[in-house]
């Protein structure tokens, strides 16, 4: 009798955790939004994503989605730049890379100006994983260090010994990798021309020599910022300015 | 000059607002009419329909009935206006020109025509078509028209020239030629060549248009008339030339816009139907995977540059030429696998008359990033073809790519940043769609992203040094107490001595001697463990000379020494009263004030 009786108990929670979570407004949101894409109405479905993507604004999948639908409502740029933010939120995530790759080929320009940090060329891993999983590399490193020295200080053993200062070694190596990945990150920021077309001037004036003319959807490595103008790197590696009401940053 | 257009002008208002006073009643009866300019007509004429609306120049236009045998051309409309007697009356002519398709005894039905909410109909025409009069050379027709194909029983897809020939000894303006074609892929050859030739003595000039035609089904096909529309010239013999019948190549003198009297008469010029036998393939020598292609067809393949390193582009170019059919060309590109990528460009295809047939090229080209150094192989692209001339099927291939590529630190070209397992992915489905949306359950879960706020941070990177310098203390401290008694001693004397003297307070009915000869025992024995010495052998005075000798503050020694005394005045000289919870808290200050000296 008493295991049915808890039965009960389990049943009646779980029943009241699902509608809990049914009623969730985000979850319904999602839900309507999805259907709206599938549906082929994207105006409605990108209504529904912004709105998650306002409270959630570091959800990889929501920016995946809000890029597939921008790319379908014609706008390759906006669609880029969301693809852009998805990964890096979801580094490893294959459809992300190939609706980016496959939204940038029909661009104009089909440029990727992005460049990978000087770090990658050492700590190869770097690009594949997101800040919170190197992060979280470092503190569960952290945390078997110090237990192996827990551990090894109640009992002598060269074994324990070795592995605490390969894990050591690791656990350096993971911080590395969370300051190069984070506060000591060299890697320009990306931009994403979303204009038809955007000149690219030799200084910070509309009265600037030409050097470039770059097109919606082109993905562009932000060296410096100044006022309203956006220093960068052009194809042919000169530096140029644009403006930058013209890119999503 | 410019007094006579004034005056014209003036005299055309005046004209208008004269036809503005005719009253309008005048105008109100509106009827409709349908006339043919012929009602027997062999297929090499044209039949001109006249619908004509009386009593208005407004209005819609008349619908005709549906003419499933004629094909119909809009000719024009013109509208007049006709004052008789102060009368006024106008009609509109809607002209079309009918062609018929077949012999055969045909009624045009009702011609309708709805005007402000009144329905008017034209009576039914009947219309005779019968067979042309004989329109070979040798019956000395001034015009006629043939169609001739260069092979009546191709392979399928097979190229093959049809030609059209028009033959004319007469004048003849705004010809132009009708080709329907259908189960065939059809290319101009070039605009139509003009030549001449002799025929039985007579000169004709000949208008040719030829087409590359490529089968593109099985079996017996047709190739139905071409059909020349054309205005044959026809001069007044009062206005002949005086050069005579030698009109060409004279067009200055001899054409009749010029010496005037010039009519023109619509004639339809037919040629003959062809059958043509479209042959399958052979099964014998099949490769698989053949896909219908018909030669014949040469290949070029080059990459370049073909020194590499990673992450640099290359472009492989595929060429075909030959008299295929370039729309069918269709190559497989290899599987870029982890050591590669491949992009494939949108093929052009280029195709011109070259001789007497249509010479086509189609370029394919991909760009290849080799992601790894080392040598690069990349499989052949194959394409099989059938031979029509041999009667076998060929193979053509590009040959493995072999090339070495070099280390290279460069993240170059603009497509080099995804990665290969994205890019098949693409390649799998045609890179023409956008992989579908993420509808898996959690996509709102937070997950491990909120490791980079300090909340979680901090107590993680904190917390296991801190617990290990909480364990490494306390088992330091519990391995000494194995190992050092006297360490163990001190440690545990204050805890000993409160709770034997907490057993004391508890127990009844304990005289006084007892009671101040426990206290002191228990006293003793926690100075010698505290300080390391076998205190409960000691009297008072051996106490106070080894706490003297470890230099514990005089103050202490003489409380712990009064204390002792005290004990031993009570159990060797008992005195009634004593206060036994105040000794024992005495006892107790006194443990606690030398655990802190």
């Amino acid at each position: 009798m008493k295991p049915l009786r808890w039965m009960g108990v389990l049943g009646i929670w779980l029943a009241c955790f699902s509608t809990v979570q049914a009623a969730s407004p985000d979850t319904e949101t999602l839900i309507q939004a999805n259907r709206a894409y599938q549906a082929g109405h994207f105006t409605e479905a990108r209504e529904g994503y912004q709105r998650l993507l306002e409270q959630d604004p570091e959800n990889g999948h929501l920016h995946y989605n809000m890029g597939n639908t921008c790319s379908k409502l014609g706008k390759p740029g906006t669609a880029i730049w969301h693809y852009l933010q998805a990964e890096a939120y979801l580094p490893r995530d294959e459809d992300i890379e190939a609706n980016l790759q496959l939204v940038l080929r029909e661009t104009a320009d089909i440029w990727d100006g992005r460049r990978p940090p000087a770090a990658a060329a050492l700590l190869f891993w770097l690009e594949d994983f997101n800040l919170p999983e190197h992060l979280l590399a470092f503190l569960v490193l952290n945390l078997a260090y110090w237990s192996i020295s827990g551990i090894s200080l109640t009992r002598e053993n060269e074994g324990l010994e070795r592995t605490k200062k390969i894990v050591a070694g690791l656990a350096a190596v993971a911080l590395l990798a969370c300051l190069a990945k984070g506060p000591l990150s060299h890697k320009p920021p990306t931009a994403v021309v979303i204009e038809k077309s955007l000149d690219a001037v030799t200084a910070q004036s509309q009265a600037g020599k030409v050097l470039y003319q770059f097109h919606e959807g082109a993905i562009l490595s932000v060296l410096s910022e100044s006022g309203s103008w956006l220093e960068i790197e052009l194809p042919s590696g000169e530096r140029g300015w644009v403006k930058k009401n013209g890119v999503l940053l | 000059m410019s007094g006579a257009i004034t005056y014209r002008f003036w005299t055309g208002c005046l004209f208008l607002f004269l036809l503005s006073l005719v009253p309008a009643a005048a105008t109100a009866t509106v009827s409709i009419s349908a006339t043919v300019d012929r009602t027997h007509l062999t297929l090499d004429d044209s039949l001109e329909l006249s619908v004509r609306i009386n009593g208005t120049t407004q209005g819609g236009s008349p619908v005709l009935p549906p003419l499933p045998d004629f094909q119909v051309q809009p000719a024009g409309t013109s509208s007049s206006i006709q004052i008789i007697n102060g009368t006024r009356s106008a009609s509109v002519i809607h002209r079309y020109l009918l062609l018929p398709k077949k012999e055969g005894t045909f009624t045009l039905g009702s011609v309708q025509l709805d005007l402000d909410g009144k329905h008017y109909e034209a009576p039914p025409i009947t219309i005779t078509v019968v067979a042309p009069s004989a329109s070979l050379p040798e019956k000395d027709a001034p015009i006629f028209a043939e169609a001739e194909v260069s092979n009546t029983s191709p392979y399928l897809q097979e190229q093959i020239i049809l030609t059209y020939r028009l033959y004319r000894k007469v004048e003849i303006r705004n010809a132009t030629l009708d080709a329907p074609l259908e189960h065939f892929r059809k290319v101009e050859l070039g605009d139509p060549v003009e030549t001449s030739r002799v025929i039985n003595g007579v000169r004709y000039y000949i208008s040719e248009a030829s087409y590359a035609l490529f089968p593109m089904q099985e079996g017996v096909l047709s190739i139905p008339p071409g059909i020349f529309q054309l205005d044959l010239l026809k001069q007044n013999s009062q206005n002949r030339s005086p050069f005579g019948r030698f009109h060409l190549p004279d067009p200055f003198f001899n054409d009749p816009f010029f010496s005037g009297g010039a009519a023109l008469e619509r004639k339809i010029i037919r040629t003959q139907p062809i059958e043509i036998t479209v042959r399958p393939f052979p099964e014998k020598g099949k490769p698989e995977g053949f896909t219908p292609l018909t030669g014949p067809l040469t290949l070029e393949s080059e990459l370049t540059p073909h020194a590499l390193s990673v992450g640099e582009t290359a472009t492989w170019t595929i060429t075909l030429k030959g008299r295929a059919n370039m729309d069918e060309v269709k190559l497989t590109p290899p599987a870029a696998g982890n050591r590669f990528k491949l992009y494939e460009d949108q093929p052009v295809t280029e195709e011109s008359p070259s001789g007497e047939f249509l010479e086509g090229s189609k370029t394919f080209k991909y760009a290849l990033v080799p992601t790894r150094p080392g040598t690069l192989n990349v499989d052949a692209i194959q394409l099989h073809y059938f031979d029509p001339e041999k009667k076998v099927y060929k193979t053509l291939s590009t040959g493995p790519l072999n090339v070495t590529i070099q280390p290279g630190a460069a993240p170059s070209s603009s497509l080099s940043t995804g990665n290969s397992s994205a890019t098949s992915k693409n390649t799998e489905r045609g890179a023409s769609e956008l992989l579908p949306i993420h509808t898996q359950p959690g996509i709102l879960d937070k997950g491990i992203r909120g490791f980079q706020y300090p909340e979680i941070l901090l107590p993680g990177l904190l917390l296991p040094p801190l617990g290990f310098l909480i364990f490494r203390s306390y088992y330091l401290k519990r391995r000494r107490m194995q190992l050092d008694s006297a360490f163990a001693r001190r440690q545990n004397a204050r805890a000993k001595a409160l709770d034997k003297l907490n057993e004391i307070q508890k127990t009844p009915a304990l005289d006084a001697q007892k009671l101040a000869r426990e206290i002191s025992l228990v006293v003793r024995e926690y100075l010698g463990d505290r300080f390391d010495f076998q205190g409960t052998a000691l009297t008072p005075g051996e106490v106070e000379t080894r706490l003297k000798r470890l230099g514990l503050d005089q103050q202490h020694v003489k409380t712990a020494l009064a204390l002792l005394e005290h004990c031993q005045e009570i159990e060797y000289a008992p005195v009634n009263g004593i206060d036994e919870t105040g000794l024992i808290e005495e006892s107790s200050r006194l443990i606690r004030e030398l655990e802190g000296a």
